[in-house]
């Protein structure tokens, strides 16, 4: 049978919402080791997580956050240590996370793709036929040596999975994979894992739909077994709905998109790989772009020069916050310098709050109104992003919708793009309706 | 305990990630990879055509040469760029490092890359300025490449201890210039070891100062002092034996949080 072996027992991972605590504590664990206990400030991500994976066995994780989803993906393959508990495996274990990340957009289809490549273990043979094999698969035929830049965004997820496709490897831990719409991905996808042993995690219950042996919930740190994908998608979707009391975490459908610059000159950035929650929420739900819902991740508008743009917003924090600052920007590509479209600060945030006001609860959504002047653009696509910076000293990050090319404006002039707080369900029921 | 890959799929990630960051660095240059040679090529050229001439040809007297000097370059900035690569190819790296599970020696070996390249070019300029230069070479002269490759093998295993502290405190980055500029005054490029006082204390304790007058007197010729020599070989075997893994535990520790 294909595949190996991968063991969990009783896992236990901390994290620290408090960046500058965390790094100390991070420091100390580099020299000392990590103790066994929490320390003050930190709380427990996940806790007596144990896990057997069989030999060509499937294991389907459905996660509630999306931090949690990541810590169990970095425990299982050992890229994060665990407070207690240990794994083993008998064999490398290859994790897949946000296929794409870490591309390069000055770089050929072709160069990412060998590097990617010989990160996940591909020898230098057979790397030639495993590009061509998974440029195919990215429908790039042709088209290696196009610069990524020039491909899209889009187009560097799926070389991502298709990297992912071609890859050998008999043990994977895949997180985050947000396949592309279309039974032809879903297909190579279940192929793939019909040939390793396999834990996907993940936060989205339509990327379950594989023949996995086993279901989990994973949910506040604790992994709930489940008879079946349908039954987990159920549960998922009632821990959803649930408000969290005071102090816990709002189970959310997505978390925020990672910063994804790597450039080492730009000092701003605050990337987290998934330990830290600090008074983070999410953008919850689905946006609609001229009345059509729309997955705010693959949210494109097409704007001209000068041209005016509105955004409303709900903001569903995950634990009580307080809101300092929120900015919108311009993200141009990693390379360019960020452009500041709009900034909301103090009463402006919230209109005639107290302080006792601008304290954000899970159960109470906040709807954030924005309006601006697109910039002259260059080439390429722009991703909006809105930096959220709390009382706490913690900054999020949302990526909200992307701009296209200038002069492509569309007729009608002013675009709204509105993002509601919908359950998923109801979402996917009025994009099939 | 999850088993590393094999060593050929660590090497071959390793130079992948190297060929990827040379070409990434050099993607928007007109003159691409000639950059890496052209200053280099400039100082030499510069450094040679005004320095007075040796006094006694063969002879090492108080004062280094011209080539002395240039030997103890290319030696020393072996050790400042293994020391600098792999923070900085951990930093450039984080968000695939949280991402997949790529065998982390990889960075080093990507690092030996960068610390390889780099050496071959500034050799190649140092080849050039000895031939042309008047002091006679001993046959010996090409084994001072093993004594940069020493250098550089023991600035990688240092640096990697860096790398992941680098990822949460700036101040490892902002720090090493300084630490390479102090590292330049102990060590004696521009000077003969220093015989009494401070300064024979800080030559004699840099492992540095053996490697690098023992090349130095295989390019000249001169007798080598083995002991301290030994020394430094052994500390950098023991260093080299214990650097992968504690990479690996640093970054699990650091990127949680990078």
């Amino acid at each position: 049978m294909a595949g190996a072996t991968l063991q969990a027992f009783d896992l236990y991972a901390a994290t620290c919402p408090v960046l500058r605590r965390a790094e100390r504590y991070a420091i100390f664990d580099m020299l000392l080791g990590r103790p066994a206990a929490l320390r003050p400030g930190e709380r427990w991500l996940l806790e007596g997580v144990s896990l057997r994976v069989a030999p060509g066995e499937r294991v389907g994780i459905l996660a509630t956050s999306g931090a949690e989803a990541l810590a169990l993906g970095q425990l299982l393959a050992g890229v994060r240590l665990p407070a207690r508990g240990r794994v083993e495996a008998s064999g490398p274990v290859r994790l897949f996370c946000a296929p794409g990340k870490g591309f390069k957009s000055l770089l050929s289809a072709d160069e990412n793709l060998d590097l990617a490549l010989a990160l996940h273990g591909v020898s230098p043979k057979e790397l030639a036929a495993r590009r061509a094999e998974a440029l195919a698969l990215a429908g790039l035929e042709g088209r290696g040596r196009s610069q990524l830049h020039d491909l899209g965004r889009e187009a560097a997820r799926r070389l991502g999975l298709a990297a992912l496709l071609a890859a050998p490897g008999e043990l994977l831990v895949l997180c985050d994979l947000r396949l592309p719409k279309g039974d032809s991905w879903r297909a190579a996808f279940a192929r793939r894992l019909d040939a390793a042993s396999a834990v996907v995690v993940t936060t989205r219950p339509d990327e379950l739909f594989f023949s996995a042996q086993r279901h989990f919930l994973l949910h506040c740190g604790r992994l709930f077994p489940s008879p079946d994908s349908e039954a987990a998608c159920a549960r998922w979707g009632e821990l959803l709905a649930e408000a969290c009391g005071p102090g816990g975490d709002a189970p959310l459908a997505f978390d925020e998109d990672e910063d994804e610059d790597e450039d080492e000159d730009r000092g701003e950035e605050s990337s987290t790989a998934g330990g830290r929650a600090g008074s983070a929420g999410a953008l919850v739900g689905h946006p609609r772009v001229d009345g059509r819902p729309t997955h705010h991740r693959e949210a494109s508008l097409l704007c001209g020069d000068g041209q005016r743009l509105q955004v409303e917003l709900d903001y569903r924090p995950r634990r009580p916050a307080r809101l300092r600052e929120l900015c919108l920007r311009l993200n141009p590509d990693g390379v360019r310098t960020p452009v500041a479209l709009a900034r909301l600060e103090g009463s402006a945030l919230l209109p005639g709050g107290n302080e006792e006001a601008r304290l954000l609860r899970p159960d109470e959504p906040v709807c954030l109104a924005f309006e601006f002047v697109v910039p002259p653009l260059a080439r390429g696509r722009f991703e909006v992003c809105a930096d959220l910076f709390f009382h706490d000293g913690t900054r999020q990050t949302l990526e909200l919708f992307a701009l296209g090319p200038r002069n492509a404006a569309p007729p009608g002039g002013c675009l709204r793009l509105v993002a509601r707080a919908l359950s998923p369900s109801s979402a996917e029921a009025e994009e099939s309706a | 305990m999850i088993p590393s890959p094999p060593l050929r799929e660590i090497v071959h990630a390793g130079w992948r990630l190297f060929v990827r960051e040379l070409r990434l660095r050099y993607r928007r240059a007109f003159f691409g990879v000639l950059w890496s040679v052209l200053p280099l090529v400039v100082a030499a050229a510069a450094y040679l055509s005004v320095a007075p001439r040796p006094e006694s040809s063969g002879e090492r007297g108080a004062v280094p040469t011209v080539l002395d000097v240039l030997v103890g370059l290319v030696l020393v900035q072996a050790f400042v760029d293994g020391l600098n690569y792999p923070q900085q190819l951990a930093r450039r790296l984080r968000t695939l490092l949280a991402h997949s599970s790529f065998p982390r020696e990889s960075l080093l070996v990507a690092g030996a890359g960068f610390v390889g390249f780099n050496l071959l070019v500034r050799a190649a300029v140092t080849a050039a300025a000895l031939g042309l230069g008047a002091e006679p070479l001993a046959a010996t002269a090409p084994l001072a490449l093993g004594g940069a490759l020493l250098l550089g093998g023991l600035g990688l295993c240092v640096g990697a201890f860096l790398a992941a502290p680098a990822l949460l405190l700036w101040d490892v980055r902002f720090g090493l210039p300084y630490v390479t500029g102090l590292l330049y005054l102990v060590t004696p490029v521009f000077y003969r070891p220093g015989e009494e006082g401070l300064l024979a204390w800080a030559n004699a304790l840099n492992p540095l100062t053996h490697v690098l007058e023992a090349s130095r007197a295989l390019v000249w010729g001169a007798p080598i002092s083995w002991l301290p020599l030994l020394s430094v070989l052994c500390l950098s075997f023991f260093l080299a034996l214990l650097t992968p893994r504690a990479l690996r535990r640093a970054l699990c520790c650091a990127l949680p949080y990078a």
